[in-house]
């Protein structure tokens, strides 16, 4: 039936679309069947990379007509199922659009098309001595509308800002094909400020067509000290000093001895092996600005109980400091079968609480979890060690995550920092918004979709999820933390 | 904490909006009213917030400080100890807007 339906969906895409823009062979549509959160896989209906805006309106059109759903996708890197195909959709493939359309160097901004790699922005811009900030770890790979899709973070998010905070406008194709544009260009532009809305909206909300980007300065000067701690709590609670001493470093991450391990068998930065954590942060600026900022940090990282602290004397040693960090998680990926990124926040004075709750939950589940992540923003990426090979592992690794979400709920924190709801955390959804705060979404999300055809399923939980979700969450007759509202 | 009065006044401004509300009518938020003069005259009780006041919750290492919405710019800014201006643009702003208004009286 979905052959035949496949079919006569594709013929009418025909009509408007070139050949080599529609994918409908089951071997070719098997490629886009997951992304980066490979554990979830659906097969669309069609695949369809347009190569212009119209194309995407034309498409939209049909699909509008034709009550078709519409997932988007841009590299496909996402960490959360955001661009997990629906099996009677079609996935709205945005890679043929990556063109550069303007390079504004006295504005410090870009107009680019969605399929433009992030790294490629910052490429294009070196020789007027400019970047764009967010840096997400796939940024080699992962485009600006995913970016823009998922919010997408970074190691320096914590002094640039989110993507949020580092784009003016967007040109959207609405579910009805309509084009509409929000412009943030002006600092005080009449109005509601609606980018905040749409940028992290997951594809629920439009189609991001082109993007307008902040660029900013490259700075003159980068330097990197490492501090060494016998205990994660000495770490994270110096990371909540640093900050507090009004010092604003361009990252601050963190690593626990089974994640400084693995980085050090992999690349042989010359990390102290014996340490239960180290904090990497770096600083950035005019010289003066960093010579005289690196020394307080210094200072906070003794005084907070660092056994040993290391700056890196020239480029070539700050960019070894950076390789184990850099190359972490494909570390991880050489000690253990699989593993599974978790992502969530909390506050900064939580970090130690958390990191030992963390680890008894590791021992509750008897699965290792490798800590490494963006602690000067709170942003957790607790790496779950799990062998799918092993029946019912993955589920164990799932509910161990969820614990771990959960736990930093109770802190004060939120399910996710960067990777998105998507379809993985659907169900932890319902433990951070009550009933009417999730009614409130559904009815943002029809003023701009009353049909529900933009990425159905995803990052808004039903009610009848929710219901599920918290059946298979009752033990003993008792719902985990009854302190939390419930509506 | 700080210099900054601590004085909650939620239920009464909840009880005030909430009768206007039954009654179908509009309302009139003011705080410092340093833009008052600005546009046309709006119609509707004034609810003033300017005495709802304090700090709820301010920890530096989270960067983050949690106001009632009464506090003044600059009262903020001195707890903060902050250049006047360096982070809390509005103040600027409002600065530029007494300049304008005394400019424009004297004319």
């Amino acid at each position: 039936m979905s052959q035949s339906r496949r079919q006569k969906l594709a013929a009418l895409f025909r009509e408007f679309l070139p050949e080599e823009s529609i994918v409908d062979q089951p071997t070719s549509l098997a490629a886009y069947e997951c992304d980066g959160l490979s554990a979830y896989r659906e097969t669309p209906l069609l695949v369809l990379l347009p190569e212009s805006i119209e194309q995407v309106q034309q498409v939209m059109r049909l699909c509008h007509q034709q009550r078709v759903p519409v997932v988007s996708r841009g590299a496909g890197t996402s960490l959360s199922g955001g661009a997990l195909p629906h099996a009677d959709g079609v996935v709205l493939s945005l890679a043929k659009m990556q063109k550069i359309l303007q390079i504004d160097p006295l504005s410090r901004l870009a107009v680019v098309q969605p399929g433009v790699r992030n790294l490629a922005i910052s490429e294009a811009v070196k020789s007027l001595g400019l970047y764009y900030a967010p840096d997400p770890s796939s940024q080699i790979a992962c485009s600006i509308g995913g970016n823009v899709a998922e919010n997408a973070g970074g190691v320096h998010c914590l002094k640039y800002g989110l993507t949020l905070h580092n784009i003016l406008a967007l040109k959207i194709v609405g579910a009805d094909g309509e084009i509409f544009e929000i412009d943030q260009r002006a600092l005080h532009a009449d109005g509601y400020d609606l980018l905040p809305l749409l940028v992290g909206s997951e594809g629920m909300l439009g189609i991001v067509v082109e993007v307008t980007v902040k660029l900013l300065p490259i700075p003159r000067c980068a330097r990197v000290v490492m501090g060494v701690f016998d205990s994660v709590e000495k770490a994270g609670a110096s990371v909540a000093a640093i900050i507090a001493e009004g010092i604003i470093p361009a990252g601050i991450e963190m690593m626990d001895n089974p994640a400084i391990r693995a980085a050090e068998d992999f690349v042989h930065a010359n990390y102290p092996v014996d340490a239960e954590a180290i904090l990497i942060c770096e600083l950035d600026g005019t010289e003066e600005e960093v010579g005289a900022q690196i020394e307080r940090v210094e200072a906070v990282l003794k005084r907070g109980g660092a056994s040993e602290t290391r700056l890196a004397r020239d480029e070539a040693e700050r960019l070894l400091f950076w390789s184990g960090r850099k190359a972490a998680f494909p570390a991880v990926g050489r000690i253990s079968p699989d593993y599974y990124c978790i992502d969530g926040t909390i506050p900064r004075k939580s970090l130690a609480a958390v990191l030992a709750g963390i680890r008894q939950l590791s021992e509750e589940y008897g699965l290792r979890v490798a800590n490494v992540f963006h602690a000067g923003d709170g942003n957790l990426h607790p790496l779950i060690l799990y062998d799918s090979n092993n029946e019912g592992e993955l589920e164990k690794t799932e509910e161990l995550g969820s614990r771990i979400l959960q736990l930093c709920i109770e802190c004060g924190g939120t399910i996710t920092g960067e990777h998105g709801v998507g379809v993985e955390k659907l169900g932890e959804m319902c433990i951070q918004f009550g009933e009417a705060e999730r009614n409130q979404f559904h009815a943002i999300r029809e003023c701009f979709d009353p049909l529900r055809l933009l990425n159905p399923g995803k990052a808004i939980p039903t009610l009848a999820r929710c219901a599920e979700f918290n059946a298979q969450h009752v033990h003993h007759g008792k719902l985990p933390h009854p302190e939390l509202e419930r509506f | 904490m700080g210099a900054i009065a601590d004085i909650d006044i939620e239920a009464e401004l909840a009880t005030q909006v909430a009768a206007v509300a039954a009654s179908g009518g509009a309302v009139e938020i003011v705080g410092g009213g340093s833009k008052r003069f600005y546009g046309e005259a709006v119609e509707g009780l004034p609810i003033e917030v300017a005495g709802h006041s304090g700090v709820i919750d301010y920890d530096p290492a989270e960067l983050v400080i949690t106001l009632r919405c009464g506090c003044r710019l600059a009262e903020v800014e001195a707890l903060l100890a902050l250049p006047p201006g360096a982070v809390l643009e509005p103040t600027g702003i409002s600065d530029a807007v007494a300049v304008l208004r005394e400019a424009l009286s004297a004319d």
